[in-house]
């Protein structure tokens, strides 16, 4: 066995270190904010959030009716990607006749125009607030310049029920042991910053 | 989310140059104040919200950092060019290892209230803390919100673009190109470094990725490498050495306080064998804000985690996505309107 006098200062440094790293992700301990929180749970809903239901049923509207099954691809990411795949189909269509993709998609639209008259009239609304156009006149000049409500994205995306697993409601202080004597600092709730701001 | 889309005119119709920054400057931040102003309220009594999983919480919305590079922290913190966004050092000091107290919020709203009074005192007094005189910053009325603890660390601009750029510079100024083309060309193949087959010297344009996979291999290619000249190199391997420890420091997904530490031992390492580039001539001075800007990285990451937290990364990736792209899928013809237009409608299905 390799004593430690024959390592360099320098090594052994990183020897801790890793070990330090190896520690943390097996025992941390977790300093949970105590004093009342400025974020708390005030009251019970027993609305349901929407949920992933409510993205296949998009998708239904846009295929005349025929639900599809809930596979993996059609799920909301995918979203964005089918309607490019959608255009590309058109496009192979056009160009050879023979092919009846399109017709086997049993596509309610035939037209970009009528796919956009679709998604802004029949879909419902999205948790998104739309754009407000707004005016400065600055120098003479008139310019425009679109914003959404803040506090109505804060709810967005505070109320996404894809995100209510990952949100974090408290500030922590992490350590390697619980004597306290080596912090840990990763995510920005383990910062000092959500600390301090809720002692204010 | 986008928020929105602020305008990027160039108000050419003022023709005084120092007037029409100016104005660039208020434009800016009028429209940051109409975006964020309904947060201002709610910060301090709180708002109720329903999150994903059903509950009702009381939210005080806070602005906590802002993420952007050099010259947006400067239009945001009402800075001149070529100073710190956070601290008081002098435009002479940049390049020094020395800790400068933070301005202080409180006082810099003191100086920006005397807008609504005698222009000219306000003009003076602004040149007397040394900041822009500009009316009404968007952060003076936005509660709990330190803004110059809010501008935080961008390790893509700063190391990367930034004195990496620089070090490669000086590296090669140092050593010539030959030297360093050969070394790397002669590099062997390993899966985890990009093989820069013709050398890193010739290339432009370099992106921040590629300014990282140079950065691993940089070492290699200098140490034990004559100077022509018959120099001795050892402080320069450890000023890079040093500089390079930093920046793998810094891209840490998990900092302990003995890490920080650590950066900190680096950064000191660097700034007492700068003197070196000085002394070869591939550089008349350090003073850089962006050398500067890296002492404040461990304040940073002790308030609000590591770096990869407030990375300028993924709002670059954004704005292809949200800017680029929506211009792209327009006519050209009244842009705004059509981009918000194709957002909405993405963002629906």
């Amino acid at each position: 066995m390799i004593t430690p006098t024959h390592w360099s200062k320098r090594r052994r440094q990183i020897t801790s270190l890793i070990a330090f790293h190896l520690i943390a992700r097996v025992h941390r301990y977790l300093e949970r904010f105590g004093a009342r929180l400025r974020m708390s749970p005030c009251k019970r809903s027993m609305r349901t959030p929407l949920g992933p239901r409510f993205h296949l049923s998009l998708i239904g509207k846009l295929l005349d009716g025929r639900r599809c099954a809930a596979e993996p691809q059609w799920q909301y990411r995918n979203c964005w990607q089918y309607q490019g795949y959608v255009f590309l189909i058109l496009g192979i269509s056009y160009s050879n006749p023979g092919l009846k993709v399109v017709e086997a998609l049993g596509l309610s639209f035939h037209t970009i125009k009528e796919l956009n008259e679709k998604i802004d009239d029949e879909l419902p609304a999205s948790a998104h607030p739309p754009f407000q156009r707004k005016e400065v006149s600055f120098g003479g000049e008139r310019l425009e310049f679109y914003s959404r409500d803040i506090m109505k994205c804060i709810g967005a995306l505070y109320g996404d029920p894809q995100f209510a697993q990952d949100l974090v409601f408290a500030p922590e202080q992490h350590y390697t042991s619980q004597e306290r004597t080596c912090r840990i600092y990763n995510e920005i709730h383990t910062g000092d910053w959500w600390w301090k701001v809720q002692v204010k | 989310m986008l928020l929105g889309y602020i305008p990027t005119t160039k108000l050419t119709s003022i023709s005084n140059k120092a007037a029409r920054h100016r104005a660039l400057a208020n434009l800016f931040h009028t429209c940051m104040q109409t975006t964020l102003a309904p947060i201002g309220p709610y910060g301090e009594t709180g708002v109720d919200m329903m999150s994903g999983d059903g509950v009702w919480r009381r939210c005080h919305p806070i602005l906590a950092i802002f993420v952007g590079d050099y010259p947006e922290q400067a239009l945001v913190t009402c800075t001149y060019n070529g100073r710190c966004p956070k601290c008081t050092v002098s435009p002479g000091q940049l390049g020094e290892y020395q800790s400068f107290p933070l301005r202080i919020q409180s006082k810099v709203l003191d100086t920006y209230l005397l807008s609504d009074g005698d222009i000219r005192a306000f003009h003076l007094a602004c040149r007397e803390i040394g900041m822009k005189p500009i009316f009404h910053p968007f952060w003076e009325s936005l509660p709990l919100t330190d803004i110059f603890h809010s501008i935080t660390p961008d390790i893509l601009h700063q190391l990367l673009q930034g004195m990496v750029k620089h070090l490669i510079a000086w590296l090669v100024g140092i050593f010539g190109a030959a030297a360093i083309d050969t070394r790397c060309r002669a590099l062997p193949l390993n899966h985890k470094i990009l093989p820069f087959s013709k050398g890193i010297t010739t290339l432009s344009r370099i992106s921040g990725h590629e300014h990282k996979k140079m950065s691993i291999i940089l070492l290699s290619l200098i140490v034990d490498l004559p100077i022509p000249g018959g120099a001795d190199s050892s402080r320069v391997v450890r000023a890079a050495r040093a500089l390079i420890d930093f920046l793998f420091l810094a891209q840490y997904k998990s900092h302990t306080s003995e890490t920080i530490s650590l950066l900190q031992d680096h950064l000191i390492q660097f700034h007492n064998n700068k003197t070196i580039f000085l002394d070869l001539g591939v550089r008349k001075g350090f003073n850089l804000p962006k050398l500067h800007s890296l002492s404040h990285y461990p304040s940073s990451i002790r308030l609000f985690g590591t770096a990869d937290n407030y990375n300028t990364e993924q709002s670059e990736q954004l704005h292809i996505d949200l800017a680029k792209d929506a211009y792209h899928a327009t006519n050209h013809k009244e842009e705004l309107r059509q981009m918000t237009k194709w957002l909405e409608r993405r963002e629906k299905v």
